[in-house]
């Protein structure tokens, strides 16, 4: 009697069992098969076991990207817009504590990422397993999952189609003088380490220099970048807190002589909501801006790791259509993912527009261009 | 036995006799258990923030290359004699001190003026004057700041038009941020202190020295200089030491008016380098900006007690003289008009008119929208909803309930149990004691001492985790810094109350506690309900104390508004200026009609 009664228990289990699976197996039918050893449905099922993720990202996206991801898998998120350096105060502070709140995060700050947090153990790097053929080696650690073109932007009604600078130099010009808006440096890591990163690149600047004013550079601080830098902070450039705004003050309409500004290229998207009028630098030189990275990472100790992991899958497969395809602007590195048709390029065509960071460079700089900032760029 | 009465003989009837003495009336310990309790939490958060000064912490580890937890005297060097010294640190404390001493300049003619004319005039309407010059208190202190923006802003910062701007007048940067629009914003909301303190000292003065004057043929002009205006200067020291002390800790005007055109303060300062990542920077402008603030307010403290033989007040009813003002009585009703207007209808109207629109100033009727109120999405803030409809929003609201109301519950109980104690203590060095140390949380400025919380609690020490992220934080942080002004409540009230009624109670055997809370709340009932809705007011309204200490979790109104600021969504964060306001002055109507006390009489006397 016994025997027949763990029979039926056992059978109802496999059949309740299967019944799961092939249910889970329709929700995601076209998933690749899968490398040994990382099982999607497992993570599916122990992510929805664990209840709410809190996550942290830069961009206010963050908001339709987790009602999608409920929608897809019906585990809720509480998605919060916050800025890099509150994003690393509250990962250190949390974690020095013990008392982790958030999950994943979206961060832009690479050079703090992997000079402190990745090496001393506050974030961890989670690449997918099975999506490791479709982003590309440099993209993966850390976990890049986002690229974004932060050029040079300028308003067309008051210039015209073509672009009113063709050169970096321009913006030390008196022309330009206080009509230059950018996010606040001492605030936006990212621009830190664009500013470094042109200051360890004297021979870049040097050239493009003489290709645009026929004449040898008169260096008089340490090489051509740091040189650039000071004409560039001294000529009274207006610091904003958000590529938005730089946005909304370059493209407004009705302006007879608007502002340049440097901003992120998905801020176009507002031309047509907000009947701005931006358009890029085509063609400045030596670089239209930077390549910005948004990098995707779990907490040490977070506290709903699986569905850490099952959201930064989805950002890197299908979840990034809210930044990359139904806004323009915006790069999925993964090389299977569909773009916006308004981009002006594909990643490829961008990345030889633009310059890229180099962390390491980056942090070992970071307090001194702070400082030259606050000396040449804030002091009147 | 009568023998051994010397020396260690005497010692233990002593300790016998005080040990029941003690049960009795265990005031004594209790007093001694809290002045204990508060000079630890002033003090030692201080003292962490003492050492932050002095030690590395991670974020600075990697920008300056030591290691965590290496003593260093690098970040003093960074922030008083480095070539960024004048950037980070002496450009903002000149700038806090030329502001704060021009908010003086203009709050305290204005507040002493508008006293005069309510107490010693018969200005019409005089009445209606003094209870709506409560209302600025009501209002959190940068309201004037998100109107002015809304009002005057320009280009510089982009972003939506202002009122100005729509109306085709573009305002130079000069009267659209900075040093101008934050003096006049602090005025219009500190002057309504100037105005209560004179107010109260003007009632104060025993006119029997006016009568004395008049009898001996001095005329109104001689009484007023040689009389009235000697015995108002302690008000006048203490509003200045006042207004100079908000000035130092207030972060919300001086951020939302200051920090697009780089004009930095003391607060913006100390915030910016929190938030740069530089806490080091950070610790050495928060001890500063403390240390600054003390010794203001610690000057207040001594002049008052200097100046104990100006107390005037006598218990004799005496004539109340009402100057006429004849013909001046239509320019002056003018002018207390219009400060009414200016500081209170003219802020929260700009507030709603903006929230009732796409674009500031352009009044077409396709402009008009109930959107940023009760629309399920806006376009123009992907993922946001119209205020009645928005979770974060909801959410925030009931954090600020549910802190203020327990920081304000904690504060009142507390408030009181201080006043009965520093009363009723027989010895009396224990109850000076207590009542300075109750003081002494007022003695620090809002944003440093949140600044040297967060620095102590944010780690575990001992049997208690860490606070960091934890309503528990924020409740803790704004109960001890409103204590003083329901230890001040409570020490007046209980002042009032005789002993009687607690003898009997204890001759008919009541126990401590028992006589407590069977006779001393209830009497009391008017002092504990004034020592809870103050703290309550302050703690809705509270953003400085705030701003450093919130996180995603803990979010409050206070701090979801600077967060819609940043964002650029001007009218969602002007609708939550508005809740908040609205919040307050509801919760404050019922309570005073259920308690039957009046609000102002309480503010003016914890002003």
């Amino acid at each position: 009697m016994k025997k027949l009664v763990l029979c039926v228990v056992a059978a109802f289990a496999l059949m309740a069992g299967g019944a799961k699976e092939s249910a889970a197996q329709k929700e995601a039918p076209k998933q690749p098969a899968a490398p040994a050893g990382f099982d999607l449905e497992q993570l599916v099922r122990e992510a929805r076991k664990e209840g709410q993720l809190v996550a942290y990202f830069t961009s206010s996206r963050i908001k339709d990207v987790g009602d999608n991801f409920e929608k897809k898998y019906g585990i809720k998120v509480k998605g919060t817009k916050m800025a890099d350096p509150e994003q690393a105060e509250r990962v250190i502070r949390e974690v020095d504590s013990r008392n982790v709140q958030v999950d994943v995060i979206g961060f832009e700050d690479g050079p703090l990422l992997e000079g402190k947090l990745l090496p001393e153990g506050y974030l961890v790097n989670w690449m997918p397993p099975d999506l490791a053929d479709q982003i590309p080696k440099d993209d993966q650690n850390p976990l890049v999952f986002l690229w974004q073109p932060r050029i040079f932007g300028y308003n067309f009604e008051a210039f015209g189609d073509k672009p009113p600078m063709t050169n970096v130099w321009e913006m030390t010009e008196a022309r330009w003088k206080g009509k230059i808006l950018v996010r606040d440096p001492a605030q936006t890591p990212a621009n830190l380490a664009f500013f470094a990163t042109i200051a360890s690149n004297p021979a870049l600047m040097e050239k493009a220099y003489a290709d645009h004013t026929k004449r040898k550079l008169e260096v008089k601080e340490a090489n051509a970048g740091w040189e650039f830098l000071k004409r560039f902070f001294q000529n009274d450039v207006v610091t904003i807190p958000s590529d938005g705004d730089i946005g909304d003050a370059v493209g407004a309409a009705g302006q007879k002589d608007a502002p340049v500004g440097f901003y992120t290229l998905t801020k176009q998207r507002d031309n047509k909501t907000k009947d701005l009028k931006l358009a890029t630098m085509k063609g400045m030189q030596p670089f239209m801006g930077y390549a910005l990275p948004t990098y995707a990472l779990m907490i040490k100790g977070a506290p709903h790791p699986n569905a850490a992991k099952l959201f930064i899958r989805y950002i890197l497969s299908d979840g990034h259509q809210p930044w990359t395809v139904r806004d323009m602007g915006a790069f999925s590195p993964n090389v299977k993912a569909a773009t916006n048709p308004e981009n002006e390029g594909s990643w490829a065509d961008w990345s030889g527009r633009l310059l890229k960071l180099d962390n390491k460079v980056a942090l070992k700089l970071r307090q001194e261009i702070l400082d030259f900032w606050l000396q040449h760029g804030v002091k009147k | 036995m009568i023998r051994a009465a010397s020396g260690a003989g005497r010692l233990v009837p002593r300790l016998r006799m005080w040990l029941c003495a003690v049960r009795s009336d265990p005031s004594p310990i209790a007093a001694a258990l809290l002045a204990a309790a508060l000079v630890w939490l002033v003090l030692a958060p201080i003292g962490s923030m003492l050492i932050d000064t002095v030690r590395v912490q991670v974020r600075d580890s990697a920008t300056t290359g030591l290691r965590t937890g290496e003593w260093t005297l690098s970040f003093l060097q960074r922030t008083f004699t480095s070539r960024v010294s004048g950037v980070l640190f002496w450009t903002p404390l000149a700038n806090t001190i030329v502001v704060a001493a021009l908010v003086s300049l203009i709050a305290l003619p204005l507040g002493a003026g508008l006293a005069w004319l309510t107490v010693r005039t018969d200005l019409p309407g005089r009445r209606i004057l003094s209870s709506v010059m409560v209302v600025p208190y009501m209002l959190p202190s940068w309201t004037f700041a998100v109107a002015w923006l809304t009002l005057l802003k320009n280009r510089r910062l982009g972003g939506l038009p202002s009122f100005a701007e729509s109306f085709g007048f573009a305002p130079p940067d000069w009267l659209a941020y900075g040093a101008l629009p934050i003096v006049i914003c602090e005025a219009l909301h500190l002057f309504p202190f100037a105005f209560l303190l004179f107010g109260n000292a003007l009632r104060s003065v025993d006119t029997q020295l006016e009568e004395s004057a008049r009898v001996l043929g001095a005329s109104g002009g001689v009484i007023a200089r040689r009389i009235i205006l000697p015995l108002l200067r302690p008000a006048l020291l203490s509003a200045f030491l006042l207004i100079f002390s908000r000035v130092l800790g207030s972060f919300g005007t001086p951020y939302i008016l200051g920090s697009g055109v780089k004009f930095m303060m003391l607060p913006t300062a100390l915030y910016g380098s929190f938030k740069i990542g530089s806490p080091g920077v950070a610790a050495v402008i928060a001890t500063v900006t403390i240390a600054l603030g003390i010794s203001l307010l610690a000057l207040d403290v001594f002049f008052v007690r200097e100046f104990k033989r100006f107390v005037t007040m006598g218990g004799k009813g005496s004539l109340r003289r009402a100057a006429p003002l004849g013909g001046l009585r239509a320019p002056a009703m003018l002018t207390a008009g219009a400060a009414c207007l200016i500081t209170t209808l003219l802020p929260l109207a700009s507030l709603l008119a903006s929230t009732l629109m796409h674009r500031p100033g352009v009044f077409r009727l396709d402009n008009f929208t109930l959107d940023y109120w009760i629309a399920a999405a806006i376009p123009a803030m992907p993922g946001q909803r119209g205020l009645f409809l928005n979770a974060d929003i909801a959410a925030s609201a009931w954090n600020s309930l549910r802190i203020a109301c327990a920081a304000a519950v904690i504060c009142g109980l507390v408030g009181l149990f201080v006043g009965y104690l520093v009363v009723r203590l027989p010895s009396t060095r224990l109850g000076v004691f207590l009542r300075q140390v109750s003081f002494l949380p007022y003695l620090v400025p809002s944003i440093g001492f949140a600044a040297a919380c967060l620095s102590f609690f944010a780690v575990a020490r001992g049997p208690v985790p860490s606070l960091y992220g934890t309503m528990t934080l924020l409740v803790l942080v704004m109960a001890v810094k409103y204590l003083p002004f329901a230890s001040r409540s409570g020490i007046s009230a209980m002042m009032q109350m005789g002993g009687e009624p607690e003898e009997a109670a204890r001759v008919c055997g009541a126990g401590w506690l028992r006589r407590l809370a069977r006779i001393v709340v209830p009497i009391q009932k008017h002092a504990l309900v004034a020592g809870i809705v103050l703290p309550f007011i302050s703690g809705m309204k509270e953003q400085s104390l705030v701003i450093m200490l919130a996180t995603p979790g803990t979010e409050v109104l206070t701090t979801q508004v600077l967060r819609f600021v940043d964002y650029g969504y001007s009218q969602l964060a002007n609708a939550v200026v508005l809740a908040i306001v609205g919040i307050v002055f509801a919760f404050t109507f019922i309570l005073e009609k259920l308690t039957g006390s009046n609000l102002a009489s309480g503010v003016s006397g914890t002003g």
